[in-house]
């Protein structure tokens, strides 16, 4: 079995050749990755094999810096103090195929800079204020500074310090003019969280050819914990317990039951749904009067709660896709007919238009980028999101408005445009999706007649799956669980944000393992596990 | 070791000095060209709106002298002898497909905007012309960057790009764009001393750590550790000489609130002339709108987002007429920094900021419903240049999309005969004296403008 045809041919291939109506049914679909590598080569007992790609190759990609997000886990795990407020004004990180990780666009600039000394003076003056919580000590001693440079510096860095970076640290507390240990320490703690160290993650053991234990465990802990290692990881560094494949597994186990892979998970969810579009959809208040910020966090919980379910239960972890079960957040509870509660509800829908997560008002929102749903746009986020099939944009000064096409109703306007055949071959692949989900509007509510007043349209299909067609979004679901590519597409995702990066051809042999190791028994767990292990 | 002695700032001894800046109500508004002509430019104001325009809407009537304004340009007619419209650019490189999944058209557009160069899978094709503008002219921020919104997408959240993987991140909120700019003119000269020192100390710590580690790791990491340096020493620059008196603090405007938008934008544009003035940078990479964002316009009581706008059908009326007022909002803008510009004193003594300064205003595309980037709309102003002026350059004409096109805004065709942006953006770079034979795909320079 040729592991990287596949992987390639599923993950990597995308529908360049759509321009040109190409035929996708000889395109993808064909293979199956069940007779792949022996289960048993290294007597794992959990199915994966662990040694079975080379490490990861040298890639070519910038230094990671940390994401907001990151920054403010990693102060409030580490220190105790939640600068969430400070931080949301961090530029935002910009986002790559939906992913606010990807080196590449981590730049570092005067915006950053400002903010960051912004932040660190704040965090600084709340810890000196009120010293107990975080330092356990009297910062008015010099035993109390030298306590942080020597136990809470390493945790911050994520390493040991060597003896010239501590006495370097003593020598800027004091330097202060007033000489106090207690505006010494300040200094510490700012030049601390203003630090390259702390700000990047540098990994000069792979200088060395090899990452140290500590670079294994921030690459574990900001993958899995959205946040730094922490104590008790590095104790576990220390113990040299990630210094083999299945040292970095088991590790990895424990972290994946930790709560804070919560999220970890979610940061996942933003790129693999594209949750993260949530937060720049608006809504004319006069057509949808039920909008506000409030809603769009329940939208955003509501995909999330229903992947964190899924991803830490026993069951097959695709059935995300087909599950009756919603968790409806207090405001977005009426879109589905449902009571209104002031808590968040879990409720078990007997009605093939609810069911799956492709179901919930939050995808059905985040893929409706106006106020008018577009079954264009909704057949886009399907292939890119869940196949990793993503398309080429349209040729230049193509009239893209479907609208002004002739036509009475959408499907007939689609139809119209897809006459055209420099526009067929790409919209034959997205559009019959997108038509199969018209039924629901652009807050996710089911409705009968769409927006021209016409009746909406009910059918829809997957060209290039077996099973290709479908009614209503479990169906969907169900077809795309099916499909080989949504599994391989799921472990691309699980990549990109393991490390940060777009995947590469380099990639396809541990795509292709953690793809089995994955559906061995359908548990994401095993898939982050198996990415985290062949990739340490 | 060493350290740094504190440094007592400039901005220090300004205490108390900062006062509102209040721009002097125009009472005439006339061609400036007698009296900019022997002022060369020497600083570069970039702004930006998203989402293209209605162009028979936008593009006027006659060419050469004394353009009347069309319905949008309605939005700057008093400023018409300042500004001359530039129809028939094309920005090619946004026209070149990318990579599946890696950019829309809003972003192809948006991202190559200002290099002249198609966008990668995960960045920009070059520099951008702010940028490279910056490297050569004085100022320690560099090319300021500020945008009234910004996405949260590489490629539709980001405009100006210090390099391909490198891109720029706007400033957007007035407040801390004034607390990096300004703040620490305000505090008691004691307070100033102790922050600047204990800032100097601090900062010194991490130029230490960078360097450490920069000799540690390979040269692709290097490029983050690069810019970290660069950006601690604008920083850093701040704790230095202010050579004006500062603005003080601007009123806290709520980022999320889309009534105030146009108070948030117009603060904005008054740190950045301030900026400018203070010789802090001498450029600006100003965008009032990410493309594709879908702000809304309670203040003109539009509450179709800025993006639907651009795709109404623009056979009815009404939808029309949305895109048109809501461009014009957009020039309007233009006219408030136009006007800023022109207050505030140039630095030889004589004149106006504006007569030193080359201003180019330009949206990512020309058509939403297309997202062509062909036939763009421009405006340029500012610097030694004849204004008052539509400069038609020539491209292939096609008539495809816009059957009512005035004649004098023909619609470019795409092909190899068009004019370019970046022939535009090399004749901006000469004219701010700097030698360079070619800017992204640029061919030329454009006759006629700073020349």
């Amino acid at each position: 079995m040729d592991l990287t045809r596949i992987a390639m041919g599923l993950a990597l291939g995308g529908l360049t050749g759509c321009y040109q109506g190409a035929d996708v049914d000889g395109e993808v679909g064909e293979g199956t990755l069940d007779d792949g590598l022996d289960d048993s080569s290294d007597g794992d007992d959990d199915g994966v094999d662990l040694d079975a790609c080379e490490p990861e190759p040298t890639i070519s990609a910038p230094l990671r810096r940390l994401t907001a997000s990151e920054y403010r886990n990693t102060v409030l795990d580490l220190l105790g103090v939640d600068a969430s407020e400070l931080i949301a004004s961090f530029p935002t990180d910009p986002r790559i195929h939906g992913f606010d990780n990807n080196a590449a666009a981590q730049a570092i600039g005067l915006a950053h800079v400002s903010r960051y000394q912004a932040a660190a003076e704040w965090i600084a003056a709340e810890i000196l204020d009120d010293p107990q919580p975080t330092l356990g000590c009297d910062p008015a001693q010099i035993a109390c500074r030298d306590a942080f440079i020597d136990q809470r510096m390493p945790l911050l860095w994520r390493r040991p310090l060597t003896e010239p970076e501590r006495i370097r640290l003593r020598e800027l507390a004091e330097s202060v003019p007033d000489g106090a240990p207690r505006s010494g320490l300040g200094l510490v703690i700012r030049a601390a969280l203003q630090s390259p160290h702390l700000l990047f993650r540098p990994e000069p053991g792979m200088e060395d050819g090899e990452r140290t234990g500590f670079e294994v465990a921030t690459r574990l802990s900001y993958f899995l914990w959205r946040s730094a290692p922490g104590a008790q990881l590095h104790e576990r560094v220390a113990a040299g317990e990630l210094d083999s494949a299945q040292g970095v597994a088991e590790v990895a186990r424990w972290m994946w039951s930790d709560p804070r892979a919560a999220r970890g998970r979610a940061g996942l969810t933003e790129g693999w749904l594209r949750t993260e579009r949530l937060e720049t959809v608006v809504r004319d208040p006069q057509l949808y009067p039920e909008w506000s910020p409030e809603l769009r966090t329940d939208l955003t919980q509501e995909v999330v709660a229903m992947v964190e379910r899924f991803a830490t239960g026993e069951d097959d972890f695709l059935e995300v896709l087909v599950s009756p079960d919603l968790t409806l957040g207090p405001r977005s509870a009426p879109l589905y007919d449902a009571p209104q509660t002031s808590e968040t509800q879990e409720i078990s829908f007997d009605d093939p238009w609810r069911g799956g997560v492709l179901s919930t008002a939050g995808v059905l929102a985040l893929t409706s980028p106006g106020n008018v749903t577009s079954p264009v746009a909704r057949g886009v986020w399907v292939r890119d999101a869940i196949l990793c099939e993503p398309l080429p944009p349209p040729p230049s000064d193509v009239e893209i408005d479907p609208t002004t096409a002739q036509g009475e109703d959408k499907a007939a306007q689609l139809e119209a445009h897809r006459s055209d055949p420099s526009c067929a071959g790409c919209h034959s692949l997205v559009d019959p999706i997108g038509l199969g989900l018209e039924r629901y509007d652009a807050l996710g509510r089911l409705r009968v007649i769409d927006e021209l007043g016409q009746p909406a349209s009910t059918m829809g299909s997957v060209a290039g799956l077996e099973d290709s067609e479908f009614e209503g979004a479990q169906a969907l679901g169900e077809r795309l669980r099916q499909a080989p590519q949504t599994r391989t597409c799921l472990a691309t995702q699980m990549l990109r944000w393991a490390h940060g990066r777009s995947e590469t051809e380099a990639d396809a042999c541990v795509l292709a393992s953690a793809t089995e190791a994955f559906e061995a028994e359908g548990h994401l767990e095993d898939l982050a596990v198996a990415i985290a292990t062949m990739t340490r | 070791m060493t350290r740094r002695s504190p440094v007592i700032s400039r901005r220090s001894l300004l205490r108390g000095g900062g006062v509102a800046l209040t721009l002097p109500f125009l009472e005439a508004l006339a061609p400036r060209t007698s009296q900019a002509a022997t002022t060369a430019a020497r600083r570069l104001v970039i702004f930006h709106f998203g989402n293209g325009c209605h162009i028979p809407d936008f593009a006027p009537a006659q060419v050469g002298d004394g353009w009347i304004p069309s319905p949008i340009l309605e939005g700057v007619a008093e400023h018409a002898p300042w500004i001359n419209v530039l129809s028939g650019l094309s920005n090619e490189a946004a026209a070149e497909a990318a990579a599946p999944g890696s950019g829309d058209k809003h972003e192809r557009d948006f991202a190559s905007m200002l290099t002249g160069a198609p966008i990668t899978p995960t960045g920009a094709g070059g520099i951008s012309v702010d940028q490279l503008a910056a490297q050569h002219l004085p100022g320690p921020l560099g090319s300021l960057v500020v945008g009234v919104t910004a996405r949260n997408h590489v490629h539709n959240g980001r405009y100006s790009w210090a390099g391909p993987d490198s891109p720029v991140a706007p400033q957007t909120d007035p407040v801390q764009l004034w607390t990096t700019l300004f703040a620490e003119a305000q505090l008691d000269p004691l307070q100033a001393e102790r922050l600047a020192a204990e800032r100097g100390a601090v900062l010194d710590a991490v130029r230490e750590d960078i360097v450490d580690l920069h000799g540690r790791l390979g040269s692709d990491d290097r490029l983050r550790l690069d810019e970290h340096l660069g950006a601690i020493e604008q920083l850093s620059a701040g704790l230095g000489v202010l050579s004006c008196e500062a603005p003080s603090t601007p009123e806290d405007l709520a980022l999320q609130d889309d009534t105030l938008r146009p108070q948030r934008g117009r603060a904005l544009m008054d740190l950045c002339v301030m900026a400018l003035r203070c010789e802090l940078s001498s450029v600006v990479a100003f965008s009032l709108g990410s493309t594709g964002g879908a702000h809304t316009y309670p203040f003109l009581g539009i509450s179709d987002g800025d993006h639907d706008i651009s795709h109404m059908d623009m056979r009815i009326e009404t939808e029309r007429a949305k895109y048109r007022d809501v461009t014009r909002w957009k020039i309007e803008q233009i006219g408030y920094l136009l006007e800023a510009l022109q207050a505030a004193p140039g630095s030889t003594g004589e004149g106006s900021l504006l007569d030193e300064t080359i201003v180019v205003g330009l949206s990512e595309m020309s058509r939403g419903g297309s997202h062509s980037a062909h036939s763009l709309p421009v405006l340029v102003a500012g610097g030694p240049m004849l204004t008052g002026r539509h400069v038609v350059y020539p491209c292939d004409p096609s008539t495809a999309f816009y059957p009512g096109l005035p004649e004098t805004a023909t619609w470019c065709s795409g092909t190899a005969n068009d004019t370019r942006l970046s022939d535009l953006w090399l004749t901006v770079l000469q004219a701010l004296g700097i030698d360079t034979p070619s800017f992204g795909d640029s061919r030329g320079v454009l006759e006629g403008l700073w020349t």
